[in-house]
């Protein structure tokens, strides 16, 4: 099969090809990595990336080479694709030919190979990426320099580099530095990026922000307060994410204010990260956003409730069943499958009314995993005519054969004669 | 291979879309925005989204950026003769009703994508001997598309619902199966860059008697159709028509412009003469 799908890759329709690397990657057949290899030049940037994603995640013993081959290609196109999928696998052998990058006279071959010598453990890679952030000529490659050093280990040149980065005369180096700096854990460099609040360009202002709630400190945590009611709703929110990272019970009124400002996005990244708290915490918050004005608010967090595992949220979602505005949205929702979400359902169906009952049995129905089948055929075990009624036509288009038996027993014995109507038309069926 | 977007991101990235363009993406589509947005980012060397993002909102590139993403984002699908019978019955009773009390009929293509809606009308006039009289512009958020309408070239889905005589008719044949709509009906449409919530470049364009904005309103989100439709019927000449995909009723918006049905589709009419 997979030769079929290798002749595709020369097919002259861009889509064609995209698709042909998205199935050998699924195919897994290793004796297509050479023939991919001579995609990475490919005119269409989509072919490209697929063709590099379809390499990374077949890899063989070819692939080394074949890489380290391509890294010296002329063509500026084979070049970067070949450095990131050396960045990706990382071979030791592959140091000198991403150190060398740094050289490329092509900005983002430069920027794929620092990408890569981030995640080397050789102290050359670290110099070379020192080097790059202080010396490189061109600001945007010195930028992505300092962006790779907050993803390689901590040392003292890098972080020296660093806090020079934040007095940067280039607004997206003191970004990245930021950055770089939070994910470093530079509690030194707290004052410096506290500094950044007031900086004249929007993204390092929030970038400080962010930066600030890594690194947990009191003051930190005062910044981040004073952030999200900073008035400039890019700072608020980012903010707002910060103290989800930290997740203090202290800013929970933070939160909650933030939840009720007249901002539908600050809104919404507010239940967000309200959502990383403890369900316990913050219940009350989730069901007032399930009212919110906006649909996309309440949307967003039936889709946060019903990622959550455990019955709790389940249960909250059950509750709101009736809500007209919601239903659709929820029942679609709790058909996904977490843990706790069954058990909740058949506890919900238990107890459920008229016009819940068909709801919950719609979830469990269209969940189509064995053990929401249980759920309702023991549901159909229920003192309740209404669990049974719901439950009835759900186990006729099942038509397993305990579904059946139960349906066949019913159309005599059940006490409720709806349910024996269904039950003896999906006997006769 | 898609880069993450969380809920937060998701939030303020489609905020930011749709506060430049309109489009409406819902958290349901965060997968397919998340995908569309990553390959851009990609291509300029991003690796998270939310650095792109604040790209989008401080960088001075930012402006052009978002206008790079919207080519991306917009869908283009379209083919010649869709929903033929609004088509039939805007050039079969509509434009005729018009030029019974003037010399000449305006039209504007207020999304016309990659051209064939506004050429397929231009076709239809044409089989009516209408279209010397006709004044038509046709207009799109996405600048890719525009060369590609003005070029008037097109092969494959485009052609799909052409009869064989439409194709010998309109078109001129060219290799590999693909067609170049005839001079006379490239020569009569004008074609510029529109963006539907930043109405200015079509301000100077006067007054419509027929505006056609079929199958873009249902990528908004109900407010922004409502400002949509105000400023479009601003734009319409008292009496004049607008069109609206099949699907796109604008009666639950209480729009002050009446339905009409003729010939089995609904066109909303302006007050007027």
């Amino acid at each position: 099969m997979s030769g079929a799908v290798i002749e595709c890759l020369s097919d002259p329709d861009p889509g064609v090809r995209a698709l042909a690397c998205d199935a050998l990657a699924r195919i897994g057949d290793t004796a297509a990595v050479p023939r991919l290899f001579g995609l990475l030049g490919d005119a269409d940037a989509q072919v490209m990336q697929r063709t590099v994603a379809a390499i990374q995640s077949l890899g063989c013993a070819d692939t080394e080479g074949l890489a380290l081959r391509a890294a010296r290609s002329s063509e500026v196109r084979v070049r970067r694709a070949a450095l990131r999928i050396l960045a990706y696998f990382g071979y030791p052998s592959s140091v000198d030919t991403l150190l060398g990058a740094i050289g490329d006279a092509d900005d983002r071959a430069r920027e794929v190979a620092m990408a890569g010598l981030a995640y080397i453990d050789d102290p050359r890679a670290i110099d070379a990426l020192v080097g790059a952030a202080t010396e490189q000529a061109s600001t945007r490659t010195r930028a992505a320099a300092v962006r790779s050093l907050g993803r390689a280990r901590a040392s003292a040149p890098a972080l020296a580099a660093l806090r020079a980065g934040l007095n940067d005369s280039d607004e997206w180096i003191r970004y990245f530095a930021c950055q770089a700096l939070g994910r470093l854990k530079d509690e030194g460099a707290a004052e410096a990026i506290a500094a950044l609040l007031d900086d004249s360009a929007g993204q390092v202002r929030v970038a400080a922000v962010e930066t600030l709630a890594l690194l947990h400190g009191a003051s930190a945590m005062d910044a981040l307060h004073r952030a999200a009611a900073a008035g400039d709703p890019d700072v608020e929110r980012a903010a707002l994410v910060g103290l989800g990272h930290v997740k203090d019970e202290a800013s929970l009124p933070v939160l909650r204010q933030a939840l009720l400002g007249s901002d539908p996005a600050t809104r919404l990244v507010a239940i967000s990260t309200l959502a990383e708290y403890a369900l316990s915490l913050v219940d009350k918050d989730m069901v007032l956003a399930l009212s919110d004005p906006d649909a996309g608010v309440r949307t967003a967090t039936i889709a946060l409730l019903a990622g959550r595992t455990g019955v709790d949220a389940t249960r909250l979602m059950i509750a709101h069943l009736t809500d007209p505005r919601l239903q659709a949205a929820l029942v679609d929702a709790m058909t996904k499958p977490v843990d706790g979400r069954v058990e909740a359902l058949a506890q919900g169906l238990a107890t459920a009314t008229a016009d819940t009952a068909p709801l919950i049995v719609s979830v469990l129905a269209r969940m189509h995993t064995r053990e929401a089948t249980l759920a309702l055929e023991e549901a159909f075990a229920s003192t309740h005519a209404t669990v049974r009624r719901a439950v009835a036509p759900a186990l006729a288009t099942m038509r397993t054969s305990s579904s059946r038996a139960l349906l066949s027993r019913a159309a005599s014995d059940d006490p409720d004669e709806r349910v024996r109507e269904i039950g003896a038309a999906a006997a006769e069926r | 291979m898609a880069l993450a977007l969380s809920a937060p991101v998701f939030a303020i990235t489609s905020q930011l879309i749709e506060d430049a363009t309109g489009l409406h993406y819902d958290i349901k589509d965060a997968d397919l925005l998340a995908e569309r947005l990553s390959r851009r980012a990609g291509e300029l060397g991003f690796d998270s989204l939310l650095d792109y993002y604040y790209f989008l909102r401080y960088d001075s590139g930012g402006a052009r950026e978002i206008e790079c993403l919207v080519d991306l984002l917009v869908v283009n699908e379209t083919y010649f003769f869709r929903e033929i019978d609004q088509l039939r019955a805007l050039v079969d009773v509509i434009v005729p009703r018009v030029l019974a009390r003037q010399p000449r009929v305006r039209i504007w293509c207020a999304a016309c994508s990659t051209g064939e809606e506004a050429y397929s009308l231009a076709m239809l006039l044409d089989e009516r001997a209408l279209l010397d009289r006709a004044d038509i512009e046709a207009s799109d958020i996405s600048a890719r598309v525009l060369p590609i309408a003005e070029g008037g070239v097109y092969a494959g889905r485009s052609l799909r619902a052409l009869l064989p005589a439409e194709r010998r008719r309109h078109f001129v044949e060219l290799n590999d199966g693909a067609v170049r709509v005839r001079d006379r009906f490239r020569n009569r449409i004008r074609w510029r860059r529109a963006n539907l919530l930043q109405p200015t470049p079509v301000d100077d364009a006067g007054r419509f008697d027929v505006i056609l904005c079929r199958n873009a309103l249902i990528y908004f989100r109900d407010e922004t159709v409502v400002k949509i439709v105000g400023w479009l019927a601003e734009r319409l000449s008292p009496g004049g028509y607008l069109l609206v995909g099949a699907s796109e009723s604008l009666l639950r918006y209480g729009t002050a412009l009446a339905c009409e049905e003729h010939g089995g589709s609904f066109f909303y009419r302006k007050a007027g003469p």
